[in-house]
C-alpha cells in the first residue's frame, strides 16, 4: 500500500485532477441542491464524459460529483424543507426549523462541516479496512436485510413520538404505494388500475418531490408571509459551528459517520436509510430527546455526517468485490468496467495506482468541499431575500423538470403533482409525510427480502422461522427493532417521572379544537385508500398478494383506530381545549397554484417545456402577486431569469432532456 | 372573421407541409433519437455509447440523441420504440429475451412483430457459477449433486420471468434439476448472495460474472462455443448437456420505417460491427460482441417466441 501512496499523491496534484475535483464538487452540489436531480443522476450524466478521459481522472471526477451531490441535498433541505436527494430527508427535521428561526447560516454550516467530517471517516475506513469490511458486508443476506429494513421502519416510532399511530399508518401507506407496478415475485402488473404505464411503479424521487417540494410550495403560498424565513446572519458562524461540532457534538458526529459507513457497505441499503437511522440513534441516546425536531445542531449533524459516510462505505464492496453498495456506486462501477478495469481485491495491487489515487482524492474532495461549500452557501442564503411567491413558483418549475428527468416520463410529473396535493393534505391532518417517504423507500426492499426468505425456506430441512431467525446479525437487528419500538414509551415514562419530580401533575398535552376533525379525516382517508387498493386485490397471487393483504389489513385497522380516536377526542377533549394554534391559510392562493401547476403539467406536452414554463411563470407571478407595485415587471424578470437559468443548467451544462412539445421542440 | 381565420390556418398548414417536402433528401438529414430502455450509465448505455463513437465515424453529419426511458425491466422503453414515429429518426436498443417475455407474459404494449430489426450486437451467454471455495468443481458434479439431494442446492437467478429463469426452466425440463430457486432483483444482488453464501450456485451472465471473477468459479457456459473472455471454461454442450441460453442486445426501429432508411441503418451498423477498433473497445468494456443481421435476428426472435410460450405455459 505505502508504495502507491506517494505516486498517488503526485497524480492528485496534477492540475487537471484538481480542476476536475473542483468542477465535480461545484456541479455536484448544484445537482444535489436542486430537488429532483439526485446524486445517481448527476454521476450517470457525466459517465459518457469520462469516456474521453483517462480512467483515473474520470473516477476522480465522478467521486467528486458523488460527494458534492450528497452534501448539496442538505441545502434545499434546510432552506426550503425539500430534501435535494433522498439521503437528506432526515436533514429537514432540524435544518428547516433552524432556518425558520432565522439561523439558516448555522444550519447550512453545520451540514457542510458534518458532511465533510462524515466523508472523511468513510474514506478512512475505505483506505484502511476495505478488505475485512467487505467480508462483513457479504454476511447481509435476505433475512438480515429484511430485519435491517424493519429496523429502519421502526424509526418512524421514534421519529413521530406523540403521534405514533399516525406515523405508523403513514409508513404503511407509503409501503402500499410502493407496491404499485411490476410484482417482484411473479413479474406481472399489480395495482395498475387498468392503466398500463403505471407498471413502471411509483418512483421514489417523483413521490418525494411531491410530498416535500410541491406540498411545501402549497404551504408557503398559503401562508401570509412575504419571505420564506427571517434571516439573521451570525457573525463568525464558521468558528462557532466548528467549535460546537467538535465539542458537544463529537459523539453524535462519530457515531453517525460510522453508522453511515456501515450501512453504505451493505448492497442495497444507502444514504436514505443511513441518515434516518443515525438521526434516530442520536435522538434515542440524547439526554433530552425532545429537543430533536426543534432545530438543533445535533440533528443536522447526525443526518449529514451519516449520508456522506455512506460514500466511503459504498465504495468498499464496489472496489473489492465488484458489488456496489449504493445506486451511485453502481454507476461508478459501470464507468470502471467500461474502462476495462476489473474490481476485486487485486484492485489495490494490480491497479493500485488508480485505486489509491481515487481513495486519496476522496480525502481531498471532502476537504476542498469546505471552501467550495462556503462560497455557495453565501449565494444560497440569498434565496431567503427573494419574495416567497417567486421562490414557490420557481420550485414548481424545478419540480416538474426534476421529476420528468428521472425517467423522461410525463407520468412522473403527474405523480409528483398528485403526491404534492396528498402531502399538503397529510400535513394539514397531521399524517407524517416523512414516514410515508420512508415507507416508499423501504417498502420494496422489505418485500423483496421477504420473498427471498420465503424462497430460501423452501429448501428441505429449513423453515421460515429458521431462515428469519437463524443468524446472530438477524437476532441483533430484531433486538434493536424492538428497542426502537419501545423507545417512545420509555421516553414518555421518563418525561412523566421528570414531571413528577418537579412536582407537576402528569397531564396530557392539550388538544386543539380541530384535533378530533384531523384524526377523523385522516382515519377516513386511510380507509378510503385501503378500499381503493382492495378492489384490485383479486388480480394478485402468491407472496405479492399476501404482502399486500398484510399491509391493507394493518392500514385498515389503523384507519378504524384513528376514526375512533377522533370520536373520543370530540366527546372527551383531554386536557382542555386549546385554540388559536392554527396558522391562517390563504386557501384561494393555494387553489390557484394547484390549478396553475396542473395546467402547466397538462400543456407541457403540447407546447413544449420552455414555452409552457414561460407561460406558467409569467401568469402565476402576475396572479399571485402580493406586493402593492405593478406585478408585470417582476413577473417578466422572473420568467426570463428562471427560463435562462434552467436552460443553462439543464440543457447546456447537464444535457438533461426536457419534455418535448408537439408544437415546439 | 372566423372563416378567414380558418382559411389562414389551412394555408399556413399547407405551407408548412410544402416546406417540409424537400427535407426528404438523403437519410439521415437530422439527428437520430436513440432510445435506451435502461438507466444512463448502465450496461446497455455503455454499449450504445461505444456504437455511437463509430456511428460518428461512418455518419459524421448526423449525431445520435440519447433518450433514456427506463422502467419495468425495459418494457417502458421498448414500448416507446414500438410506438415511435415511423420516419426512421427514432431507433433504440432492446434486450433479448426480456422483450419477448414481456410481450408474452406482462400485458406489454408491444409484440415481437412491432419492430424492424436492424441487427444484433452482443451475445452475452449465461454461465453456471459457484463460489471459488465450493466443493463442486464441474457442471457435471453440480447437476449430479442436485439430483442426489433434491432441493438441497440453492440456486440464485435474476428474475422472475427473465433469461435466467428461462434457462433454469430449460435445465429442469431436460436434466431434472430439483433445486431451491431464489430470485434476485439484479446481478449485483445475485453476485453478493453467492459470495456471501446465501446461495450455492447461480446462473449469471458472463458480463456480470466478470465483475467478481476473483471470488467465483465459472463451471460452464450455456453457449454454442467457448468465449474469448474465458477461453478455459467449457460449454455445457461439450459436457453433454444440450442447454443454450443467453442475453442479447440488438438495435431496432419501429415496424414500417421507409425501406431505404432501414437498409441504410442495417448497412451502417454492419460496418460498425466489423470495425476492428470497435471490437477492441467492446472487449475492453467486457461486452461479448456478436453480430447477427436483421433477418437472422428476426428468425431467432420468432423461434424464441415459441420456446418461451411453451416454457412459461407449463410452469
Amino acid at each position: 500500500m505505502s508504495e502507491f501512496l506517494l505516486p498517488a499523491l503526485g497524480h492528485l496534484c496534477e492540475p487537471l485532477n484538481i480542476v476536475l475535483m473542483l468542477a465535480g464538487l461545484a456541479g455536484g452540489i448544484i445537482i444535489g441542491a436542486l430537488p429532483g436531480l439526485t446524486a445517481t443522476m448527476g454521476v450517470a450524466l457525466m459517465v459518457p464524459v469520462t469516456f474521453a478521459m483517462d480512467a483515473t481522472s474520470g473516477l476522480v471526477m465522478l467521486g467528486a460529483i458523488y460527494v458534492g451531490a450528497i452534501y448539496g441535498g442538505s441545502n434545499s433541505a434546510c432552506l426550503i424543507c425539500t430534501p435535494g436527494t433522498p439521503s437528506s430527508v432526515a436533514t429537514t427535521f432540524d435544518g428547516w426549523p433552524m432556518c425558520q428561526a432565522g439561523k439558516a447560516d448555522r444550519a447550512l454550516m453545520t451540514s457542510l462541516l458534518s458532511s465533510s467530517f462524515g466523508g472523511i471517516v468513510g474514506t478512512f475506513f475505505l483506505l484502511f479496512l476495505a478488505a475485512p469490511l467487505a467480508r462483513v458486508a457479504l454476511k447481509f443476506g435476505g433475512p438480515e436485510n429484511f430485519w435491517l429494513c424493519l429496523f429502519g421502519l421502526s424509526s418512524i416510532a421514534v421519529m413521530s413520538s406523540g403521534n405514533m399511530f399516525k406515523g405508523l399508518v403513514s409508513g404503511g401507506l407509503g409501503m402500499l404505494v410502493a407496491t404499485i407496478g411490476l410484482d417482484p415475485h411473479v413479474a406481472t402488473p399489480r395495482f395498475t388500475f387498468g392503466y398500463y404505464p403505471l407498471i413502471q411503479g411509483v418512483e421514489v424521487i417523483p413521490a418525494m418531490i411531491g410530498l416535500f417540494s410541491i406540498s411545501q410550495v402549497l404551504y408557503l403560498i398559503g401562508s401570509y408571509k412575504p419571505f420564506i424565513a427571517q434571516y439573521n446572519p451570525t457573525p463568525g458562524v464558521f468558528g462557532i459551528v466548528a467549535r460546537e461540532l467538535l465539542g458537544k457534538c463529537k459523539t453524535v458526529l462519530l457515531r453517525s459517520s460510522i453508522i453511515g459507513t456501515f450501512v453504505g457497505m451493505l448492497p442495497g441499503a444507502g444514504g436514505e436509510i443511513a441518515s434516518i437511522i443515525a438521526y434516530n440513534e442520536s435522538k434515542r441516546w440524547d439526554k433530552q430527546p425532545d429537543r430533536y425536531g426543534t432545530g438543533i445542531t445535533e440533528g443536522v449533524a447526525a443526518s449529514e455526517s451519516a449520508n456522506n459516510g455512506v460514500i466511503g462505505g459504498a465504495l468498499i464492496p464496489m472496489l473489492t468485490l465488484g458489488i456496489p453498495g449504493s445506486a451511485v456506486a453502481a454507476v461508478i462501477l459501470g464507468a470502471l468496467l467500461a474502462k476495462g478495469i476489473q474490481p476485486g481485491f487485486k484492485v489495490f495491487t494490480v491497479t493500485g495506482d488508480l485505486a489509491y489515487t481515487f481513495i486519496l482524492s476522496q480525502f481531498a474532495v471532502n476537504l476542498l468541499m469546505i471552501p467550495v461549500g462556503l462560497l455557495l452557501i453565501r449565494l444560497l442564503v440569498r434565496l431567503l431575500s427573494i419574495r416567497l411567491t417567486f421562490v414557490a413558483i420557481g420550485i414548481v418549475l424545478l419540480s416538474v423538470i426534476g421529476s420528468y428527468a428521472i425517467r423522461n416520463s410525463m407520468l412522473d410529473v403527474w405523480i409528483a403533482m398528485f403526491f404534492g396535493i396528498l402531502g399538503y393534505f397529510c400535513n394539514r391532518v397531521k399524517l407524517d409525510t416523512g414516514a410515508m417517504a420512508l415507507g416508499i423507500i423501504l417498502g420494496p426492499m422489505v418485500e423483496e427480502n421477504f420473498g427471498k426468505c420465503v424462497s430460501l425456506a423452501k429448501a428441505p430441512g429449513s423453515s421460515v422461522m429458521q431462515v428469519f431467525l437463524d443468524s446472530p446479525i438477524a437476532v441483533a437487528l430484531i433486538f434493536l427493532t424492538l428497542l426502537s419500538l419501545c423507545t417512545p414509551f420509555l421516553m414518555d415514562l421518563r418525561r412523566r417521572r421528570a414531571a413528577a419530580e418537579a412536582g407537576l401533575p402528569a397531564r396530557p398535552a392539550p388538544t386543539s379544537r380541530a384535533d378530533w376533525l384531523k384524526d377523523m379525516l385522516s382515519g377516513l382517508f386511510v380507509l378510503l385508500v385501503a378500499a381503493v387498493f382492495f378492489t384490485q386485490l383479486h388480480e394478485l397471487e402468491d407472496v405479492g398478494r399476501n404482502y399486500a393483504l398484510l399491509l391493507l389489513a394493518f392500514i385498515t385497522l389503523m384507519g378504524i383506530w384513528l376514526c375512533l380516536q377522533g370520536f373520543r377526542k370530540r366527546r372527551f377533549p383531554a386536557g382542555g381545549l386549546a385554540s388559536g394554534d392554527e396558522e391562517p391559510v390563504a386557501m384561494r392562493r393555494v387553489a390557484i397554484i394547484v390549478a396553475a401547476s396542473a395546467a402547466y403539467a397538462a400543456i407541457t406536452p403540447v407546447l413544449g417545456f420552455y414555452p409552457a414554463s414561460a407561460l406558467f411563470l409569467c401568469l402565476s407571478a402576475v396572479v399571485l402577486n402580493d406586493t402593492d407595485g405593478s406585478p408585470y415587471v417582476a413577473a417578466c424578470l422572473l420568467t426570463l431569469i428562471m427560463c435562462l437559468a434552467v436552460w443553462l443548467v439543464f440543457a447546456v451544462l447537464l444535457g438533461v432532456p426536457t419534455p418535448e412539445g408537439m408544437l415546439f421542440q | 372573421m372566423k372563416q378567414r381565420f380558418f382559411t389562414t390556418l389551412a394555408l399556413a398548414a399547407l405551407l408548412t407541409l410544402i416546406a417540409a417536402m424537400p427535407a426528404q433528401a438523403v437519410y439521415p438529414d437530422k439527428p437520430v433519437t436513440m432510445i435506451i430502455a435502461f438507466t444512463a450509465g448502465g450496461s446497455s448505455d455503455v454499449q450504445a455509447r461505444i456504437m455511437e463513437k463509430y456511428w460518428n465515424k461512418y455518419v459524421p453529419q448526423q449525431k445520435w440523441v440519447f433518450v433514456y426511458k427506463p422502467g419495468a425491466g425495459g418494457a417502458i422503453g421498448f414500448g416507446e420504440i414500438a410506438m415511435a414515429r415511423k420516419d426512421g429518426y427514432t431507433i433504440g436498443g432492446i434486450n433479448i429475451p426480456h422483450l419477448v417475455i414481456q410481450a408474452l407474459t406482462q400485458k406489454a404494449q408491444f409484440k415481437v412483430d412491432d419492430f424492424d430489426y436492424i441487427c444484433q450486437v452482443v451475445n452475452d451467454p449465461q454461465c453456471v457459477v459457484v463460489r471459488k471455495d465450493s466443493k463442486i468443481k464441474s457442471a457435471k458434479e453440480l447437476f449430479d449433486y442436485a439430483k442426489a439431494n433434491p432441493g438441497k442446492l440453492k440456486v440464485g437467478l435474476v428474475g422472475p420471468n427473465s433469461g435466467h429463469h428461462l434457462m433454469y426452466l430449460d435445465a429442469r425440463k431436460k436434466l431434472g434439476f430439483p433445486v431451491t430457486e431464489v430470485f434476485y432483483k439484479g446481478a449485483a444482488d445475485q453476485n453478493a448472495a453467492l459470495l456471501g453464501g446465501e446461495i450455492d450456485a447461480m446462473f449469471g451472465n458472463l458480463n456480470d460474472v466478470m465483475r467478481s471473477l476473483e471470488e467465483m468459479n465459472v463451471l460452464a457456459l450455456a453457449a454454442e462455443k467457448r468465449n474469448d473472455f474465458l477461453p478455459k471454461v467449457p460449454t455445457l454442450k461439450e459436457q453433454g448437456y444440450n442447454i443454450l441460453s443467453d442475453i442479447r442486445r440488438a438495435f431496432v426501429a419501429p415496424k414500417g420505417i421507409p425501406a431505404a432508411d432501414l437498409a441504410f441503418l442495417r448497412e451502417t451498423f454492419k460496418k460498425i460491427c466489423m470495425d476492428p477498433d470497435y471490437l477492441k473497445d467492446m472487449k475492453t468494456a467486457g461486452q461479448p460482441a456478436e453480430y447477427l443481421d436483421g433477418a437472422a435476428l428476426l428468425k431467432h426472435m420468432q423461434s424464441l417466441e415459441t420456446e418461451i410460450r411453451n416454457a412459461f405455459a407449463k410452469k
